[in-house]
């Protein structure tokens, strides 16, 4: 049984830490995930968020793993960000961002068994940061954290495993999994190293 | 896709990609929290509506290969302790929150919650809420109120007012549901109705059927049409049309009719009792075309006076509103 599944299951259990974890790695990235796509309206991303994660317990048990757990909850997310704009009558304000185009959503959803070598798509700074942290939303939460608190914050491996409760020797194979990790993601999506990568948008 | 490689120049390409996106958003603490309560509330009744479920299961296999009476005292402990559903928020507007006692702190309500009885609501200034009993029966909260779910068929107005609709399931009609003020309890057989407390005084508004009110000093009827103020045990009688804006705000928080697969006609009966206005069809052609014409789309965010002229406008058939009526009638050549 996959971590996704095992997660479920002791959700539906009514184990107290699952939900504390289900929480606190998901409704972030939901939120980010529809913040964008609402034009940054933080009440109706709060409201898009609040009605997908109660949809997502309604449906709990009929989730079976066959895709991870984000991508299912990104499906639901989808569904009540159309239905709220159609409600609100703003159809014609609908963002589409760059990972919404299906070659790019496809190679984002496979990211935990990454396999594509389609190059994608991509077209200016804007793309690059939206297609760098929905990278980063895919991971494993931990992951993301971790290279956004050495990389962007510049947290030494000695902080990064304070604030992850976790020691020094295994704060250091977090980030090891973690950079391989994105590496990998940004690989699947762009058809290219990161370098290639950043000489492609003059980064 | 990893090759295994941890060569320094793809590193500082990872470091530069990330320092260039910048750190992600994160949610603001307070919509986290709120979030968090309407989910876990949800997560909860799940889980409590598993065991209750998983409970039942139990007993009844216990049932089959043991005496009645031990599959009785195994199941009952099990079963206790859990206040049963008795609502579900269909529709709000802005801000409800619940709370499980006078002592317990408020909590927001998301839409699809289910409340529990002795559980507490309120709306704000400019929040709306309605509910659909277990019965089947609809419960609508205006601005400003508060209300504790006592029972499942039973509930207690203690600021704002409150509409009733029992709607035409024969559950909902078969319900004896009660609206209890400090100034009488509310009845009705078969109807809609409105109650509003204004301090102590108690303002029922019926729109179809009748109602009876228990007061202290006895009880009183009022019938469709009529509004009846009881202040401190006197009774005064005025008329109010069931289509009067009076009952606009019932209307702006009426549950989505889904029009998607269902008739004209279908959609006509519940415009009609929303809005408090008579159908009326110019013939029995009429109604016979509007009983065949089945709608595509949906109305979802328009009220349902908005409704009537949306839908109307698709369809071969006139539909027009006049005073109290809605009128259908084929087009002018």
């Amino acid at each position: 049984m996959n971590e996704d599944r095992q997660l479920v299951e002791r959700l539906l259990a009514g184990d107290e830490q699952a939900f504390a974890a289900f929480f606190a790695e998901y409704f972030p990235r939901i939120y980010r995930f529809a913040l964008p796509r609402l034009s940054r309206d933080e009440d109706l991303a709060k409201d898009v968020v609040q009605a997908t994660l109660i949809k997502a317990m309604r449906g709990l048990a009929g989730f079976r793993g066959d895709s991870a757990l984000f991508t299912w909850l990104c499906q639901i997310c989808r569904r009540e960000i159309v239905d709220q704009l159609r409600k609100l009558r703003r159809r014609s304000e609908q963002v589409v961002l760059i990972d919404d185009s299906p070659e790019v959503r496809a190679v984002l959803e496979s990211i935990e068994a990454p396999q594509s070598t389609e190059p994608a798509y991509a077209q200016n700074a804007a793309d690059l940061q939206r297609v760098v942290h929905a990278v980063l939303d895919r991971l494993p939460a931990r992951y993301g954290e971790a290279l956004e608190l050495k990389y962007i914050e510049g947290r030494s491996v000695e902080e990064i495993g304070d604030r992850l409760g976790i020691g020094h020797t295994a704060a250091q194979s977090l980030l090891a999994r973690a950079r391989t990790a994105f590496r990998d993601g940004m690989e699947a999506v762009f058809g290219a190293t990161a370098g290639d990568v950043l000489t492609r948008f003059g980064a | 896709m990893s090759n295994g490689r941890n060569d320094p120049p793809e590193d500082e390409a990872i470091a530069r990609l990330l320092k260039g996106a910048g750190g992600r958003d994160q949610p603001d603490a307070a919509i986290a929290a709120q979030v968090r309560a309407a989910v876990e509330s949800e997560w909860r009744e799940l889980v409590s509506a598993r065991r209750r479920r998983r409970n039942f299961t139990f007993s009844a296999a216990a049932a089959g290969v043991a005496a009645a009476a031990i599959a009785v005292w195994l199941a009952v402990p099990l079963l206790d302790h859990e206040q049963p559903v008795v609502a579900t928020l269909v529709q709000s507007s802005g801000a409800v929150e619940y709370r499980d006692g006078p002592r317990a702190d408020w909590a927001p309500l998301g839409a699809g919650a289910t409340v529990s009885s002795r559980q507490e609501i309120r709306t704000s200034g400019s929040s709306r809420a309605a509910f659909e009993l277990a019965s089947g029966l609809e419960l609508r909260i205006d601005r400003a109120s508060r209300l504790v779910f006592d029972e499942s068929e039973v509930a207690s107005l203690e600021q704002g007012a409150a509409y009733v609709d029992s709607g035409t399931s024969p559950g909902a009609l078969a319900s004896r549901f009660a609206l209890r003020t400090a100034a009488g309890t509310v009845r009705h057989v078969g109807t809609q109705y409105e109650v509003r407390l204004d301090a102590n005084r108690l303002r029922v508004a019926i729109r179809e059927g009748s109602v009876r009110i228990d007061t202290p000093d006895g009880a009183v009827s009022g019938v469709a049409g009529e509004q009846l103020l009881v202040d401190e045990g006197r009774v005064t009688r005025s008329d109010l049309p069931a289509h009067d804006p009076a009952w606009d705000w019932v209307g702006a928080v009426a549950p989505t009719f889904v029009i998607e697969g269902r008739t004209l006609a279908e959609f006509l009966r519940w415009a009609s009792r929303e809005t408090g206005r008579g159908l009326l069809y110019a013939s029995d052609e009429a109604e016979r075309e509007a009983a065949r014409i089945v709608l595509r789309g949906s109305i979802e965010g328009l009220r349902p006076d908005e409704s009537i002229a949306a839908v109307g406008s698709t369809t071969g058939l006139a539909v027009e509103v006049r005073a109290g009526r809605i009128e259908v009638h084929f087009p002018a050549p």
